[in-house]
C-alpha cells in the first residue's frame, strides 16, 4: 500500500506496518486480518468530522506512530505481579488470565477450574479453533465503519475466547497488564458465548504503571444465549498517557439478563463503545459506569442500543466526576424499531464537575419509532451541591471529607447497578481512594 | 462565661443592600434556655444560620463571641466542633449518603478536631441506639439515607437524633416543633429536656407557645424586624399568644 500524505503518522504507521505484523501474528484461514485492514486503510482514524466522533477526535488524539505489539515481552515478574495485586478485585476469590503487552500468560494465571467455563488463548487456538469461536468472532453485533473495531481486527495477537455451559461459580477476571515500553498498540479480543440458561460473572482489569505510552484496543464480543445472565465489571486504570479504545458487542438471547459496568480512572484518551442487540423478547440489558478524571483526561462513553425485538428493557446510568481539564463525553443512542413494542429504555448520565475548566459534553439520541414504549433520557452536570455541603459542615465534618462524603454518594448510584456486593463495596473503596489522591478540596 | 454573647450584630444578604438583621444583642449563659419568637420573615432563621456559619451572609456591624472565642472568624466545621448546633427549620436530603455514616462521620470529626479518640463502631452503635431509641426513631429509618423519605415530623425527630449524639454546648433550634404532631412533640421535648444541663445552653426559636410549656425558657425574646424588641420571663411568651405581635412590632418600627 502506498503511503498517503493525507495520513497521520499514526495511521501511516498501522497502514506501512502491517505486511510485517501479518507475518508475525497467529493466523487462521477464516480470520480476515487483510480485509480489516483494507477497512481501516479507507476508514482511518476517526475524526470530528464524524457524527459519532465528534466529541473524541482521534485522528487528533492518537498522537504519532504507535506500531502494532506483535511480539511477546520479557516479562518482569514482580512488576506484573505487583501490578495485578492493585486490582479491586484481588480480594475476591475469582480465577484469572492474564494478559502482558498483548500475550496470555499462562504462568501467570489462574484459569477456573469448573467444568462450567472454559477459557482459550486466543492465539493458540486459532489456527484449530472450534466452531463457537470461528463463527462469532468478528461477527456480533458488527459495525462495518467502525475503524477501531477494523483496527484491531487486524492486529489482535492474543485475547481469550471464553465459552460458558452452565452456572459459573466462581468469577473470572481478565487482567491486562501493559508496561512501559516505546510507543506501541495493543490489539487484544475477547470473545465470550453463554449458552442458554448459563451464567458467569466476568471482570475485566486494565493496569500499566504510570508512564506507558501506548494505544490499548482491546473489542470484547459477547453472545449471550435463551436466559443467560452476564455479569461484568470492568476497572480501567491504565497509565496517564495511555490511549485506551474498548468496544464491546453484545447480541442477547431472550430473557438474558446483560449486565456491564466500567469503572474508568486510567488513560490520557479513553472511549468505550458498546453496541448491543437484542435477539429475542423479555431480555434485559443494563450499562453503567463511572469516571473519575483530572488533569488533562479526556474519557468517552458511547452507547448504541438497538431495540430490534419487543418486551426488553435497557438501562443505563453513567457518572462521571471531572477535575481540573478534565472532560467527560456520554453519547446514548438507543433505537426502537417499529415492531419493538413495550420497549422500556431508560439512559441517566450525570457529571459533577470540581473545576471551572472540567468539561462534559452528552449527546443522548432517542430514535423510537414503535408508538408503545417507554423510553427516557436525561443528562445533568453540575457542582457539589452548597446546601448539602453546608448541613455536612455544620455537623463538624470539614470541607475536604463533606466534599468526598457527597461525591463517594454521586458515584454510589451507579455502583449500585452491580450485582455483587463485594464488589460494589470495592468499587466505593476504589472511588473513595481516587478522591484521596485527586485533593479535591484544595480546588474549591 | 457566658457561651454566648451577640453584640450590635447587623446582617445583609450577600450581595443586598436591605438588611436583614439591625442590631441585635443577646447574652446567653450556661444552663439557660432562651425562647426566640416573631413573626414570619423577622430574621429568626438568619440570626440561627449566621450563627452556623452560612456563607449567603455579610457581617457589616457587630459581634459574636462564643465561650470567648471570635465565633465569625471560625469555619463552619469549627464551630460545630466546638459545640455550636443547629437543628434546622428545614432539614434537606442527602441522597446516597447513609444516616449511619453520617453519624459516625460527624461525630468522629468532632471528636478528632478537638483531640479525642475516635470512637470504635460497637461504641458508636450503643449510642446510637440508645438515643434512637430514647426519641423513638426506628432503626429501619437511619438505615436510609440521610432524611431521605422522611416525613416532615421525622426529618425534626432526626436533627434532634443528631443532636443528642453531637452533644453541642449551645443548641439552636430552628422551629423543631412545627411539622410535629402531639406525641412527637412531647418526645421531642423530652429529647431536649434530656440535654439540659449547666453547662450547656439552647436557644429555642418557635411560633408556639406549646412547645415552651415542655421546654420551659428562662428567658423569652420577641425579634421584630431584625431586632429584638422585647425581652422577658416565660410568662412572655403567654402573653403573646394571647394578643400576638401586634404591640411589638409597631414599637420596632
Ligand atoms: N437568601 C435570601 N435572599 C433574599 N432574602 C432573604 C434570604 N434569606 C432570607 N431573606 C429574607 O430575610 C428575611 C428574614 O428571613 P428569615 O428566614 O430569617 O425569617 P424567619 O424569622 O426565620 O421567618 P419564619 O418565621 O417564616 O421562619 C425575610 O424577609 C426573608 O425574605
Ligand atoms: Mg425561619
Amino acid at each position: 500500500m502506498t503511503a498517503s500524505p493525507n495520513r497521520t503518522p499514526a495511521e501511516e504507521a498501522f497502514v506501512s506496518g502491517f505486511a510485517a505484523a501479518e507475518a508475525a501474528l497467529p493466523s487462521a484461514e477464516w480470520l480476515k486480518r487483510k480485509q480489516a485492514l483494507a477497512a481501516f486503510n479507507e476508514l482511518g482514524l476517526p475524526h470530528r468530522r464524524i457524527e459519532a466522533w465528534k466529541y473524541t477526535d482521534l485522528r487528533n488524539l492518537v498522537d504519532g506512530a504507535y506500531p502494532a505489539q506483535t511480539d511477546a515481552t520479557l516479562v518482569d515478574v514482580e512488576q506484573v505481579q505487583e501490578l495485578a495485586a492493585r486490582s479491586i478485585f484481588a480480594g475476591i476469590d475469582r480465577a484469572t488470565a492474564v494478559f502482558v503487552d498483548g500475550r496470555f500468560r499462562s504462568e501467570l494465571s489462574a484459569l477456573p477450574e469448573e467444568s462450567a467455563i472454559e477459557v482459550l488463548s486466543l492465539s493458540d487456538n486459532l489456527a484449530d479453533a472450534p466452531k463457537w469461536l470461528s463463527e462469532n468472532l468478528g461477527s456480533v453485533v458488527p459495525q462495518a465503519d467502525d475503524a477501531v473495531a477494523a483496527l484491531n481486527l487486524a492486529y489482535m495477537s492474543d485475547g481469550a475466547a471464553i465459552y460458558v455451559s452452565g452456572k459459573c461459580e466462581q468469577p473470572l477476571e481478565l487482567v491486562f497488564v501493559h508496561s512501559s515500553g516505546e510507543p506501541r498498540t495493543v490489539s487484544q479480543r475477547v470473545l465470550i458465548v453463554v449458552d442458554d440458561e448459563a451464567s458467569c460473572e466476568i471482570y475485566e482489569t486494565h493496569v500499566s504503571p504510570a508512564n506507558g505510552r501506548y494505544v490499548s484496543n482491546v473489542v470484547t464480543e459477547v453472545v449471550l444465549g435463551d436466559k443467560a445472565t452476564f455479569d461484568h465489571v470492568k476497572t480501567q486504570n491504565d497509565g496517564s498517557e495511555a490511549v485506551h479504545l474498548a468496544n464491546l458487542h453484545a447480541k442477547l438471547g431472550a430473557e438474558a439478563k446483560f449486565n456491564s459496568f466500567s469503572a474508568t480512572s486510567g488513560a490520557r484518551v479513553s472511549r468505550q463503545q458498546a453496541f448491543v442487540e437484542y435477539a429475542g423478547e423479555h431480555t434485559d440489558a443494563n450499562i453503567s459506569g463511572v469516571y473519575l478524571l483530572a488533569d488533562k483526561q479526556h474519557g468517552d462513553s458511547t452507547l448504541v442500543i438497538d431495540h430490534a425485538v419487543p418486551n426488553c428493557t435497557s438501562r443505563e446510568m453513567f457518572k462521571l466526576v471531572l477535575n481540573d481539564h478534565a472532560r467527560g463525553v456520554f453519547q446514548g443512542k438507543v433505537t426502537v424499531r417499529p415492531h419493538a413494542q413495550k420497549t422500556d429504555g431508560k439512559q441517566m448520565a450525570q457529571a459533577l464537575l470540581l473545576a471551572p475548566d472540567a468539561e462534559f459534553d452528552s449527546k443522548p439520541e432517542l430514535e423510537i419509532f414503535a408508538d408503545d414504549v417507554v423510553c427516557g433520557h436525561g443528562a445533568t452536570a453540575g457542582e457539589l451541591d452548597e446546601d448539602l455541603l453546608f448541613y455536612l459542615r455544620a455537623r463538624g465534618i470539614p470541607k475536604d471529607q463533606a466534599m468526598a462524603l457527597l461525591i463517594a454518594a454521586f458515584v454510589g448510584e451507579a455502583v449500585e447497578e452491580v450485582s455483587s456486593e463485594a464488589v460494589r463495596d470495592a468499587l466505593n473503596e476504589m472511588a473513595t481512594s481516587w478522591l484521596t489522591t485527586h485533593k479535591t478540596g484544595a480546588l474549591c | 462565661m457566658s457561651i454566648l454573647e451577640i453584640k450590635n450584630l447587623h446582617v445583609k444578604i450577600e450581595g443586598e443592600d436591605t438588611e436583614i438583621l439591625r442590631g441585635i444583642d443577646l447574652t446567653v449563659n450556661p444552663g439557660e434556655v432562651h425562647a426566640i419568637m416573631g413573626p414570619n420573615g423577622s430574621g429568626k432563621s438568619t440570626l440561627s444560620y449566621v450563627l452556623s456559619g452560612k456563607d449567603d451572609y455579610e457581617i457589616t456591624e457587630g459581634s459574636v463571641t462564643y465561650k470567648g472565642d471570635d465565633l465569625l472568624e471560625m469555619e463552619v466545621d469549627e464551630r460545630a466542633s466546638a459545640g455550636v448546633f443547629l437543628a434546622f427549620q428545614y432539614p434537606i436530603e442527602i441522597p446516597g449518603v447513609p444516616t449511619m455514616t453520617f453519624l459516625r462521620t460527624a461525630l468522629n470529626a468532632q471528636r478528632k478536631a478537638r483531640g479525642e479518640e475516635e470512637l470504635t463502631t460497637p461504641a458508636f452503635m450503643k449510642v446510637v441506639r440508645e438515643k434512637s431509641q430514647m426519641l423513638k426513631i426506628r432503626q429501619e429509618m437511619l438505615k436510609r439515607p440521610v432524611n431521605v423519605g422522611f416525613s416532615g415530623g421525622e426529618k425534626k425527630r432526626a436533627e434532634i437524633l443528631q443532636m443528642a449524639v453531637l452533644e453541642p454546648s449551645l443548641c439552636v433550634l430552628d422551629e423543631t416543633d412545627s411539622g410535629l404532631d402531639i406525641d412527637a412533640l412531647k418526645i421531642v421535648a423530652e429529647g431536649v429536656n434530656a440535654l439540659r444541663s449547666p453547662e450547656r445552653a439552647m436557644v429555642v426559636i418557635t411560633h408556639y407557645q406549646r412547645l415552651l410549656n415542655y421546654i420551659v425558657p428562662d428567658h423569652v425574646h420577641v425579634l421584630s424586624q431584625g431586632r429584638i424588641v422585647k425581652s422577658g420571663g416565660k410568662e412572655l411568651a403567654l402573653e403573646l399568644e394571647e394578643s400576638g405581635y401586634e404591640n411589638f412590632t409597631e414599637q420596632a418600627a
